[in-house]
């Protein structure tokens, strides 16, 4: 969850208040063209990539954060 | 463009998404046919961080034709000092893989002419220039190596429309092309294209690359404004050479063969600057050195490219390298923010930036084999034009350091100008010399007296309009010819000649060129009857140096106004033919 503090930070450019449950309704700013910047920056942080699929399905952090831990995990067993 | 600092493309969006102070900010149109918004805010973000504010006008997805074609659209009450059109060729490839292959080259010629069209609609708005992305070449290629022979493929038609969009650019004068292809082959079409972002949000790249071909826009715009480098000042000791002349000596610096491979890096970096004077920069030595000692290499090291001849300026001393790079300004007659300063030493670097911040100072690789890539990266040299001139200016400048030289021997400064022998054309404007009257005009901040940057499509008017008098002057003395150094530009108004414009080249004050040049103009003025001549002086930031031009030529000052700007008069009656020991030369027709 910390470095995924540090992805919304670096694209919203302050510190945000994240939770599980935490959706984009509730930060400022996070509309569609934040949404595909979250999912590059977390590509280049964690050495991962998204599938076209998967694009759109990060509506809230809790899902963000499932998404992000699957794909370290199938990293590592690569 | 070098920005101090590390800038990726996620922070400068954001910087981008601040509003930029309206006030002096350039106005960009970006007209899309892929998502412009990550785009514009990278532009926008470059603009702050470059200290050159934009503020950007973006029509909604996929209206580029119904903008331009609609006079009445959003585009042209925003009154843009650029538009940039951004292409997509993965837009491109579905119009031509779903026409049949024997269709595409004529598709292709169709794409073309649209674009071409919409440019030059787009031209037309005043004082505009128009950039226009070219097409990155399509990455499929279903004949393999063998598809750059089949005219149906893609990348063949998208080579054919760039080549349309480049002549096209080369015609209008006020249009210039971005070439995307050498961006995106810089890191490489896999870092370029992502094709799920293209699906998904209509990209036509990956963001990451967007700070390269957005800089690339900023480049053209600030060349076209006339703030590019003119001048790369050097430091000497590991960055023409290996090692330390002073310390060292002829034989042990590594400098070509005798290097090995980082002499070969010295040498090939040495070729690269040198190319950079053909072209037109001017280079100069800015060296903590004793100057015996820093000229040496150049007079005696075999395998030196560059020649003493070669710099324009050589300032070689124990001196603080801020000072002596003031003093390569005024010695060259260049500004401070025309200046790139090349230094290994990380202390030199900061402190010129600390003192001089008008001077752009990179960073410098370590590896002197990381010299040329790091600097082609920033695309420092960008030029909105290319002419005769250009070729020889660096010419120019040495020439006119041996005049100064000259004027040291002379007690007085008039004997020394009538030494030089000095003959000046004085005509009115030609075909030939558009060009350069052009770049003089978009050019030139100091001897400046409206600032008015007159489109080379309005110069050409101008040439043929009865009510302008429109001239050039050249000047020619005996150490060489100067080239074309002056524009002025009259337009009658009943009895009374309106001076619009007056332009001149630096390298030639204080030769009492200007003198001359009113002789001639009153003499012009009073053949075709006019009794008045009416000047006017607009302040800049930069051209203070000619507040007082018309005092000095003898206009009456009528008005003061509130924003500092003054305006004169002239009769022609009253005015006395000057002394100024210049010859006027006879017409030539140059070919």
């Amino acid at each position: 969850m910390a470095s995924l503090a540090f992805v919304f930070e670096q694209v919203f450019g302050r510190p945000v208040e994240l939770t599980d449950a935490t959706t984009a309704a509730d930060v400022e700013g996070w509309d569609s063209v934040a949404q595909i910047l979250l999912i590059l920056a977390s590509e280049r942080e964690f050495g991962i990539r998204f599938e076209s699929s998967e694009l759109a399905n990060v509506a809230n952090v809790g899902a963000f954060v499932t998404l992000v831990k699957s794909k370290l995990r199938t990293g590592e067993q690569a | 463009m070098y920005l101090p600092g590390e800038f990726d493309y996620i922070n400068l969006m954001r910087l981008g998404a601040a509003p930029a102070a309206s006030g002096g900010a350039a106005r960009v149109a970006v007209l899309g046919f892929a998502t412009t918004q990550y785009y514009a805010a990278v532009l926008r973000g470059l603009g702050s961080a470059a200290a050159f504010p934009l503020v950007t006008y973006e029509p909604e997805y996929d209206t580029v034709h119904q903008t331009v074609l609609d006079e009445h659209s959003p585009l042209y009450s925003f009154r843009p000092d650029f538009v940039v059109f951004l292409t997509a060729v993965q837009r491109l490839r579905n119009v031509l893989l779903s026409a049949d292959q024997s269709d595409r080259g004529r598709i292709g010629e169709h794409e073309a002419d649209q674009l071409v069209s919409l440019m030059r609609i787009v031209s037309q708005i005043p004082s505009v220039t128009v950039v226009i992305n070219e097409f990155v070449l399509p990455y499929e290629r279903p004949w393999g190596n063998f598809s750059a022979r089949v005219d149906a493929s893609l990348a063949r038609i998208v080579r054919a429309i760039n080549d349309r969009l480049r002549e096209a650019a080369a015609e209008a004068g006020n249009v210039y092309t971005v070439d995307c292809d050498y961006i995106a082959s810089w890191d490489g079409k896999r870092a370029w294209f992502d094709e799920r972002l293209w699906f998904y949000s209509k990209s036509f790249c990956h963001p990451q690359a967007l700070p390269y071909v957005a800089g690339q826009a900023i480049d053209v715009f600030r060349a076209v404004k006339g703030k590019s480098c003119k001048c790369v000042a050097l430091d000497l000791d590991n960055v023409l050479w290996g090692g330390t002349i002073g310390d060292d000596g002829l034989e042990e610096i590594r400098l070509g063969e005798l290097g090995e491979g980082e002499g070969e890096a010295y040498l090939q970096f040495q070729l690269w600057l040198k190319e950079l004077r053909a072209r037109g920069i001017i280079l100069a030595v800015c060296s903590k050195n004793d100057e015996e000692k820093a000229r040496e290499p150049f007079r005696r090291h075999r395998d030196m490219v560059l020649k003493e001849s070669d710099i324009s300026c050589f300032i070689a001393n124990w001196g603080d390298k801020a000072e002596n790079l003031r003093e390569i300004a005024r010695r060259l007659n260049v500004g401070l923010d025309s200046i790139v300063f090349l230094d290994d030493s990380a202390f030199e670097r900061n402190l010129v930036r600390e003192l001089v911040p008008e001077v752009c100072v990179p960073e410098l690789p370590v590896d002197p084999a990381n010299f040329i890539p790091y600097l082609e990266s920033l695309n420092l040299f960008e030029t909105a034009q290319f002419s005769d001139e250009d070729r020889k200016r660096a010419g120019f400048y040495r020439a006119n350091a041996l005049r100064e030289d000259e004027q040291r021997k002379f007690t007085s400064v008039g004997e020394y100008l009538i030494s030089l022998n000095s003959t000046a054309a004085f005509e009115r404007f030609d075909d030939y010399h558009l060009p350069r009257i052009a770049q003089l005009v978009q050019r030139t901040n100091q001897f400046n007296l409206t600032t008015i940057r007159h489109s080379a499509e309005d110069l050409r008017q101008f040439a043929e309009d009865p009510a302008y008098f429109p001239f050039y002057l050249t000047l020619t003395d005996r150490f060489g010819d100067n080239g074309l150094i002056c524009v002025i530009i009259g337009k009658r108004d009943g009895t009374r000649l309106e001076i619009v414009s007056w332009v001149m080249s630096c390298r030639v004050i204080s030769r009492r060129l200007e003198e001359f040049a009113l002789d001639q103009i009153v003499a012009v003025a009073r053949d075709a009857g006019i009794a008045q001549l009416w000047g006017r002086y607009v302040p800049t930031p930069k051209n203070g140096l000619v507040s007082k031009h018309y005092e000095k030529l003898g206009f009456r000052l009528a008005e003061e106004l509130t924003d500092g700007s003054t305006t004169w008069e002239l009769n022609v009656s009253e005015h006395v033919q000057s002394d100024a020991p210049i010859e006027r030369a006879a017409l030539q027709l140059e070919s």
